[in-house]
């Protein structure tokens, strides 16, 4: 047991937590930074996970930063070790090696907890979640052991769509369970899922949607098959659950820091705590377009949050306002780009909407009081960027209405003063 | 129906190993002469349409463009040249004048390159222009007849008012083309660049734009038949007013800007209605007499205080030394000579070949003969007309002039090709033209560059050329013949131009 | 922050700045080999919008706070410090286009070269950045801030 007195503390090893020593490190050259992360690993990033268990990268493209990173921003990490309570009202994180860390402010970027459905049966050997290096490593080294076959995924979310390509270059025969009418639910609509279901299915992915497991089916002790809601049974030699994430709060329970879903932040990143920080998967932090706090399980907002806690923290004053939904995902080499609402969130919105099935191209954007509030590309997605700027800045786009359709829009298609901004002045933040 | 008699002047030769496809010859031609066919994949060139001014060519990454003169050749023919046999099959097919852009390109005799300089050696020693100080500094106005000086109390004191000089750091101004005939960049150039060194630019008689009245103490504006953008505030803002009476590319008639190239700015600036004609009349309307012209002259003074020079200019025509000692009589302070080299944005061809002559033969006739009448100094002698290096400059001011005017010198210098199509206003290279596609192609911070730079290489030059000759200041070189010998020319000639043959 | 700026009234829409950023970053860099054997891979950083009397080049503008590092899942896109451009580790990046998705300008481009991105890097390796150097009408300038 021992005691450690630190200027900042950090809990999490992930985007959030490096983006918020970066974000100290902006203002804060020299004071103290101890981050601690049950993880071992040198900070890597979660997303690519699908791509080391597929081989398309190696292990050291994995990690997020140059390996003097630690060192060269003078931080102390302490890797391995799990944080599990903190103490707000004495300032102090307790860890499970029984340390006790007091600090002067602290980031909690603890990222979110995969989703395990209580099914009969699933406490069993062949099951597993996808979130850290650790599962990947696992799924591929049971795969190895086991000489399976079939695999079953339940969830066709984000995690789960990136998990088929992996499972199929592993030559698995891949079954996707999934309870909404189509995939990746969350984020694209009906038209949009199906371009992307035909791309899934051409590969030889098996999809059972509108149903769930209802029961796992084992030998041994050993998962062997899984039997569907709607009755019929599939063979699989390793289950994965990929039904999303929940924010991980435990570390918070019993304390003053407010919670909902996710632990509750302000615009600048701060919890109800003084002092206390929090970012990433974890929070609850506004979403602009919906009008209120959500959890936004999403990469560049888990930056974004990381970086202003950390200047926040360090004596900064910055602002997240434009935290939104935002995706770029490929699945199986067709791009699909979705930001913000995927339906129209009320009768007084407009949709413009293109799809073309032969040449799986898609393009909608809804709007809402003559600003761009959705946005989904498949495979035209050229560009993007300008309309999740136009998103952000809530630009009136009235004039330009006709020209947001236009095979070539693009920056000259935006009233001159906000191009001028954009093409000859300073990048810009919105 | 089709002009069977047309045929390209020009084949534009593509070498189809270096073609990538790239289509920047596509649509930088204002002409039309490239086009791109998908089906087939290539580029292909419409030669009948290419008016030989490189703009592809320059332009192409990977220099796979060649332009040549049409290899389709006639039986040799002294007499019946292509030129002459292609102008009656033009004028045969469309029954109009002939018109042309730019200055006389027929194969008359050129002065220039029939007078040689001097060199000092031993006795008179050359100068070196990096080591001693070297004059270039050129004063125009009327000078006084002799300078009378006060040595009351032992000092010296100028007692003679010397009248209005326009001060020049190097003998070359930019020669007057209005704002109309050339893109507003192109204006916009000269008359910044003529500030920056420290010379003047004409505006020519198109009025001056608002803003270039910046630059108005370095700009000379034009009173011509047509009158465009004249009045009180126009001549005050300048530094000092021409009136032109004539012009080298055409002796005889006025100026004429098409309706099509009258756009808004054009219209203000003229103070025209716009999309009408600018035509300016042959004469002036109110000079029909020396007597008139001097009436002018006075009313221009009165209107601007007695606080600016006035020029005439007048085309270099058979009497020109009579009408020059008219104007120098009449008031002028200045007077303008433009030889039959002289560019023009349109004019009719065979008036623009045929009429006038020589600026040398000009400059060396009107010297003389206000030095034979006693009223040189009074006023200044300005030459236009062809001058194409720092060489033809020092002969012209060793024959007499004060300083010269560069006009297709400075367009070439921004980026001309002397394609002779201004007329048709589809420069491509943003000069002549006033669409606005074609004008941004003329970047004025580069056109200004450019210029800059011809104005002080040209000077360095004259500076090696006047150290070589033995003399330091621009003084000892105006009107002094000396300096000049003549080559492969006949006494007569010689005896105009009042020089030795080499050799003598 | 070093960035190349365009001057739109001085666009030509010529797009030779995209040609000859495409052979600056060809494995040739000479303009008849690039298109003649690399012509399936090349892939220019730098693009043209053109629509007729307006026209300018757009490309990464090396932002202060750049929006495709703070997305990037794979920590491919990060500022150098030397040179304090952006730049994109064609190694590291797997083309999953989060940058696509955030950069308000739409600098970044699909590549040709397989799934990665391609993105302006002001050509650190080699001096003038090869569009500003190029441009027939001086209409692209490189600034520090």
């Amino acid at each position: 047991m021992s005691r450690i007195d630190t200027k900042y503390l950090i809990i999490g090893n992930s985007t959030a937590a490096i983006a918020g020593v970066e974000g100290i490190r902006s203002l804060d050259e020299h004071g103290g930074i101890t981050l601690i992360s049950s993880e071992p690993e040198h900070t890597y990033s979660r997303p690519l996970i699908s791509y080391l268990l597929s081989g398309e990268i190696d292990e050291k493209n994995m990690f997020y930063r140059p390996a003097d990173f630690y060192e060269k921003n003078r931080i102390r990490a302490l890797l391995g070790s799990e944080a599990i309570h903190v103490d707000d009202a004495s300032k102090t994180v307790f860890t499970s090696n029984n340390d006790q860390m007091h600090f002067e402010k602290l980031l909690i970027a603890t990222g979110g907890a995969p989703i395990v459905p209580d099914i009969p049966g699933a406490k069993c050997d062949g099951v597993f979640t996808f979130l850290t290096w650790k599962d990947a490593a696992g799924i591929r080294k049971f795969v190895q052991n086991r000489k399976a076959h079939n695999a079953v995924i339940v969830g066709a979310g984000l995690i789960g769509v990136k998990l088929m390509e992996s499972l199929l270059s592993l030559n698995l025969k891949v079954d996707v369970v999934e309870l909404a009418g189509h995939v990746l639910c969350m984020i694209l609509d009906e038209n949009a899922a199906e371009l992307a279901q035909n791309k899934i299915t051409s590969q030889g992915v098996n999809l059972h949607c509108n149903t769930t497991v209802a029961q796992v089916l084992t030998q041994y002790d050993v998962v062997n098959g899984v039997r569907l809601e709607n009755g019929s049974r599939l063979d699989c030699d390793i289950l994965i659950f990929a039904i999303g994430v929940r924010p991980n709060i435990a570390i918070v329970k019993n304390t003053g820091i407010k919670t909902n879903r996710g632990i509750l932040v302000d615009e600048r990143m701060q919890t109800s705590a003084p002092d206390i920080y929090a970012a990433g998967d974890v929070t609850q932090g506004y979403d602009f377009l919906f009008g209120a706090n959500r959890p936004i399980p999403i990469f560049p907002n888990a930056s974004r949050q990381g970086r202003i806690a950390g200047v926040n923290m360090a004596g900064g004053n910055q602002n997240f306002m434009t935290g939104m939904a935002m995706n770029s995902v490929n699945v199986f080499g067709l791009p699909i780009i979705s930001v913000g609402f995927i339906h129209p969130p009320g009768a007084d919105c407009d949709v413009l909407a293109s799809l073309d099935a032969a040449k799986s191209t898609y393009r909608k954007i809804i709007l809402r009081d003559n600003r761009i509030i959705g946005l989904i590309l498949v495979n035209d997605i050229d560009r993007a960027g300008i309309y999740t700027g136009i998103i952000r800045s809530k630009l009136d786009v009235r004039e330009i209405r006709d020209n947001l359709m236009t095979n070539n829009f693009g920056l000259i298609t935006l009233p001159k003063e906000y191009r001028k901004h954009v093409v000859s002045g300073m990048g810009i933040e919105v | 129906m089709r002009k069977w008699l047309l045929q390209p002047d020009f084949i534009v030769e593509r070498d189809p190993d270096k073609c990538i496809k790239c289509q920047v010859c596509v649509k930088q031609c204002a002409n039309d002469a490239h086009d791109f066919d998908e089906q087939i994949d290539q580029v292909y060139s419409e030669s009948a349409r290419c008016v030989g001014c490189h703009r592809c060519a320059t332009l192409c990454p990977t220099g796979a463009i060649f332009i040549r003169n049409s290899p389709l050749e006639f039986r040799p023919n002294a007499n019946w040249n292509a030129a002459v046999i292609r102008n009656i099959y033009r004028q045969s097919e469309s029954g109009g004048v002939l018109l042309s852009g730019m200055g006389n390109d027929q194969d008359f005799p050129i002065y220039w390159d029939r007078m040689l300089l001097n060199a000092s050696q031993v006795t008179n020693p050359s100068i070196d222009p990096l080591r001693e100080p070297m004059e270039l500094t050129t004063y125009l106005g009327s000078k006084p007849e002799r300078l009378e000086f006060d040595t009351t109390d032992g000092r010296l004191r100028l007692k003679t008012e010397i009248p209005l000089q326009l001060e020049l750091s190097t003998p070359i101004m930019f020669s007057a083309m209005s704002y109309g005939s050339i893109s507003f960049n192109a204006s916009y150039a000269l008359a910044r660049a003529a500030t920056e060194m420290g010379i003047y630019a004409n505006s020519g008689e198109g009025g001056l734009h608002p803003d270039l009245w910046q630059f108005g103490n370095r700009m000379i504006v034009q009173i011509a038949s047509g009158r465009f953008g004249v009045d009180t505030d126009y001549l005050n803002a300048a530094a000092a007013i021409e009136i032109k009476i004539g012009q080298g590319a055409k002796p005889g008639i006025g100026g004429h800007l098409p309706g099509e190239k009258v756009d808004d700015q054009i219209s203000r600036t003229r103070m025209i209605p716009k999309g009408t004609d600018a035509l300016s009349p042959a004469p002036h309307h109110d000079i029909y007499s020396i007597e008139d012209l001097s009436q002018l002259i006075y009313a221009v003074k009165e209107a601007t205080r007695y606080q600016k020079p006035v020029s005439v200019k007048i085309a270099a025509v058979h009497n020109v030394s009579a009408i020059a000692s008219g104007a120098v009589r009449a008031g002028a302070d200045i007077v303008a000579i433009d030889g039959f080299r002289g560019g023009t944005g349109a004019a009719p061809t065979m008036i623009r070949n045929h009429v006038g002559i020589p600026i040398a033969l000009a400059i060396a006739a009107v010297d003389s003969r206000l030095r034979e009448e006693g009223i040189r100094n009074q006023a200044s002698i300005v030459a236009a007309g062809g001058f194409r290096s720092s060489a033809d400059i020092v002969k012209a001011l060793a024959l007499g002039a004060d300083a010269v005017y560069i006009g297709t010198a400075a367009l070439v210098s921004m980026g001309c090709h002397v394609c002779q199509k201004c007329y048709t206003g589809k420069c491509n290279w943003g000069i002549a033209t006033q669409d606005p596609i074609l004008t941004r192609r003329l970047n004025p911070e580069v056109a200004l560059r450019r210029l800059k730079n011809l104005i002080r290489a040209w000077s360095l030059e004259i500076k090696e050329m006047m150290g070589g000759m033995g003399i330091n200041a621009i003084e000892s070189l105006r009107g002094n013949r000396e300096h000049l010998r003549g080559i492969g020319l006949s006494d007569r000639e010689m005896t105009i131009l009042g020089i030795k043959p080499a050799g003598e | 922050m070093p960035r190349i700026v365009a001057k739109e009234h001085l666009c030509l829409g010529c797009r030779l700045c995209e040609i000859y950023c495409m052979v600056a970053h060809s494995r040739s860099k000479k303009i008849l080999k690039a298109y003649s054997q690399e012509k399936d891979t090349l892939s220019p950083r730098i693009l043209v919008e053109d629509a007729g009397r307006v026209s300018f080049a757009v490309q990464c503008r090396h932002c202060e706070n750049p929006q495709c590092v703070e997305a990037c899942i794979s920590g491919a896109m990060s500022r150098d410090p030397e040179t304090d451009a952006v730049l994109c580790d064609t190694d590291k990046c797997v083309g999953c286009f989060m940058c696509i998705m955030v950069c308000p300008v739409g600098a970044v481009l699909r590549s040709k070269k397989g799934k990665v991105v391609s993105k302006c890097d002001l050509c650190v390796e080699s001096g003038l950045p090869a569009c500003v150097e190029n441009c027939p009408n001086e209409a692209l300038h490189y600034v520090e801030d």
